[in-house]
């Protein structure tokens, strides 16, 4: 009786060992080297100019000598712009035509650019509008923005340090357009002309 | 002559069965080998880059391969698990901002989609990890490897592309068998 008690006790214990080292496989765990794999964003920059509305502008009246005629809508300009550090210091924002004697040609001659006029009635944003009253087209722009004497430069802005705000913003912009024709007769026809809009980073 | 031929046969005899037994010697070399466990994973390159990620989209990173090598004691229930981790939840930082673990996705062998993990969870007690493979049994090849390709991207499914610049990060890899 003794030595069955004995030989049970045995296989108790060798059972509870059993389990135990089956355990103690089962959650072991083996873990490699960490393994380096080296990762890279690059956010490269971007400066875009919007025409939201009034990218299409027509005059049509009988009486446009001698007078001055606002365009019929505004045109809505939105600037944006995502600079990485240090990589800028100026942005510009200038209107401009390509050939300022021939601003808005027809075939029975061209409106110069120094008769047609802007001005920035609303802005928002960081940078200060220039034109807030009515200015010609005859100035040079901003460094390579622009043409010598058919530039209205609407705004200049210094990008300075590295903050958030200033590397990363918008600037939206309401240009009022007019055209001044007082001591100018203008032939009856119909003229066209593209008035650009460049934002320039330097 | 016949008992001279008897002695020169038998001084013959004696003199081979002199020498097969007069000189023997040796000794023995012991042989231990010992092979060590195997757990490695070695990627085909070391950088994987995304350039201009976009809002609302998902971007992949360049490609990369992961050869995964064990050998390894097993059992009937032993399984190779791979996990990826950043040090931080934080993945990659620059001088504008950092990009999260949580825009970080992750897949094996298919293309990372929004379902695919990302880096938020932990997994064999690695903090801000995916599971990159569930645990696969290897009784059956405890001595192999395996090569699998790594698809990273940057998911910005419903926040802001980051700020214009360069953000670096390092993710680990790690083979876990268990």
């Amino acid at each position: 009786m003794r030595s069955r008690t004995g030989r049970d006790r045995l296989r108790v214990a060798f059972a509870l060992l059993a389990i135990a080292v089956g355990a103690g496989r089962a959650s072991a765990q083996i873990l490699g080297a960490p393994t380096p794999i080296a990762l890279n964003v690059n956010q490269t920059s971007t400066l875009s100019v919007i025409i939201q509305s009034g990218a299409v502008q027509t005059l049509s009246s009988p009486s446009l000598s001698n007078q001055t005629t606002n365009f019929p809508a505004p045109v809505q300009i939105l600037t944006s712009w995502d600079f990485r550090p240090n990589s800028v210091s100026s942005l510009s924002l200038v209107a401009f035509f390509a050939s300022p004697a021939t601003a808005i040609a027809g075939p029975s001659g061209a409106i110069p650019s120094s008769r047609v006029e802007a001005q920035i009635s609303s802005s928002t944003g960081p940078a200060t509008p220039i034109p807030t009253t009515w200015s010609p087209f005859t100035g040079s722009g901003v460094g390579a923005n622009g043409v010598a004497g058919g530039s209205l430069t609407l705004w200049t802005f210094a990008v300075t340090g590295n903050s958030a705000a200033v590397r990363r913003n918008q600037q939206q912009n309401r240009m009022d357009l007019r055209l001044r024709l007082t001591g100018f007769n203008l032939p009856t026809g119909t003229y066209t002309g593209t008035l650009i809009i460049r934002a320039m980073a330097l | 002559m016949k008992s001279l031929r008897t002695l020169a046969a038998t001084a013959a005899l004696t003199l081979i069965a002199g020498a097969a037994s007069a000189q023997t010697a040796s000794t023995s070399v012991a042989l231990t080998v010992n092979q060590a466990a195997v757990l490695s994973i070695v990627p085909s390159v070391g950088t994987a880059t995304a350039t201009n990620p976009a809002s609302n989209a998902i971007t992949p990173f360049s490609g990369v391969n992961i050869t995964t090598t064990w050998n390894q004691a097993v059992t009937a229930t032993t399984a190779l698990q791979i996990v990826g981790y950043f040090g931080s939840a934080n993945a990659l930082s620059g001088t504008s901002g950092n990009i999260l673990t949580s825009n970080v996705r992750a897949q094996l062998n298919a293309a990372v989609t929004a379902a695919s993990p990302n880096f938020t969870t932990t997994v064999a007690g690695f903090p801000n990890a995916a599971e990159l493979l569930a645990p696969q049994s290897i009784t059956a090849t405890p001595n192999s490897q395996r090569t699998d390709a790594l698809n990273l991207a940057l998911d910005y499914s419903s926040v802001a592309s980051p700020m214009a610049g360069t953000y670096t990060g390092t993710l680990n890899l790690v083979a876990v068998v268990q």
